[in-house]
C-alpha cells in the first residue's frame, strides 16, 4: 500500500491509543481528527503544545483541511447513502 | 497569540488574498483563513467556490444564512453569535441583505417557532443533526427534506452545511477564537 499505509495500521485505528505499531505523529492526527468530530470543545492550548511537537505549522493545516473535509462532505456521503449506489 | 502561525500577507496567492480582503474587517476571521493558507493552493479554490455559492446559489440567501447561524451556535460560536450586531451574521462583516433578527432569535428553539417556516426548520434540522447526530438522519427525514426542497437544493444546502461543519468549526478552535471575540 502507498505512503507506508499497512492493513496491520488500519486495524488499529480503533484502539489506536494504546497501539504499539502506530506512531505518536500518527496517534496525535487521529486524537485530532476524533476531536475535531466529536468533542472539538475539548481541543486546548496543550493539545496544539502537543502537536507542534510532532507536526509544522503547514503540516497541521494540512491536516486540518484533510480533517475537515472528512468531517464535512465524508458526513454526507454517509447519510446520503452514496456507497449504496455500488451495490 | 495563535495556535498555528498564519501565513504572512506577502506570501498569499492573489486568489487567497482576495478572499482574506473580504475579511479585513474581522481580523480573527481573516487569520483563521491564513492559517488554513498554508495549503492555500487547495484551500483557496475550495473557499471561492463556497463564497460563491453562499451568495449566487439557488436558496435564498437568508436560508443559508440561518443555517450557519445554526451550526455557529453547535459549534459553540453562541457568544459571537449574540454580540454580532442585528443585521450581522457570525463570521461574516457585511450585513446580510434581509435577515430577519426575529428569525435568527428563533435558531435556538426552532422546532416550537411560529415564524420559522417548514423549509427553514427542515433546513436547520438538517444542520444540526449533520453535526452532532448524523446517524439521526434516516430515510424518513430526507422524505421530508425532498418534499420541501429539490434534489439540487439539497445539494447546495448539503455544501453549505458541509463547510460550517467541517471548516468552520476550526475556526472556533484556533486561537485567537474567532468565536470567543
Amino acid at each position: 500500500m502507498d505512503k507506508g499505509l499497512t492493513e496491520d495500521k488500519i486495524k488499529e485505528l480503533e484502539n489506536y491509543e494504546v497501539s504499539e505499531i502506530l506512531t505518536r505523529r500518527e496517534k496525535l492526527a487521529i486524537k485530532y481528527a476524533e476531536k475535531m468530530g466529536i468533542e472539538h470543545q475539548s481541543i486546548d492550548d496543550k493539545f496544539f503544545g502537543l502537536l507542534h511537537e510532532e507536526f509544522s505549522d503547514a503540516e497541521i493545516a494540512e491536516m486540518s483541511i484533510v480533517i475537515s473535509v472528512c468531517i464535512g462532505w465524508g458526513r454526507l456521503l454517509s447519510v446520503f447513502k452514496a456507497e449504496e449506489a455500488w451495490d | 497569540m495563535t495556535v498555528i502561525n498564519p501565513i504572512e500577507d506577502e506570501a498569499l496567492s492573489t486568489g487567497m488574498a482576495t478572499l482574506v480582503e473580504k475579511f479585513k474587517g474581522d481580523p480573527n476571521y481573516a487569520n483563521g483563513l491564513k492559517i488554513f493558507a498554508h495549503k492555500q493552493e487547495v484551500f483557496e479554490p475550495i473557499w471561492a467556490a463556497y463564497l460563491n455559492m453562499l451568495e449566487n446559489g439557488k436558496l435564498d440567501r437568508e436560508l443559508k444564512e440561518l443555517v450557519r447561524i445554526k451550526i455557529a451556535q453547535n459549534n459553540d460560536c453562541s457568544a459571537y453569535v449574540e454580540k454580532s450586531s442585528l443585521q450581522r451574521s457570525p463570521m461574516r462583516p457585511e450585513p446580510v441583505p434581509g435577515l430577519d433578527q426575529a428569525k435568527v432569535a428563533e435558531i435556538g428553539s426552532y422546532e416550537i417557532s411560529d415564524i420559522l417556516d417548514r423549509r427553514e426548520k427542515l433546513a436547520l434540522k438538517f444542520a444540526e443533526k449533520l453535526g452532532i447526530e448524523p446517524e439521526g438522519l434516516d430515510d424518513e427525514f430526507f422524505d421530508h427534506l425532498r418534499q420541501a426542497f429539490s434534489d439540487p437544493e439539497i445539494v447546495e444546502l448539503a455544501h453549505v452545511i458541509a463547510v460550517g461543519i467541517g471548516f468552520e468549526r476550526f475556526l472556533a478552535v484556533w486561537e485567537p477564537r474567532v468565536c470567543a471575540i
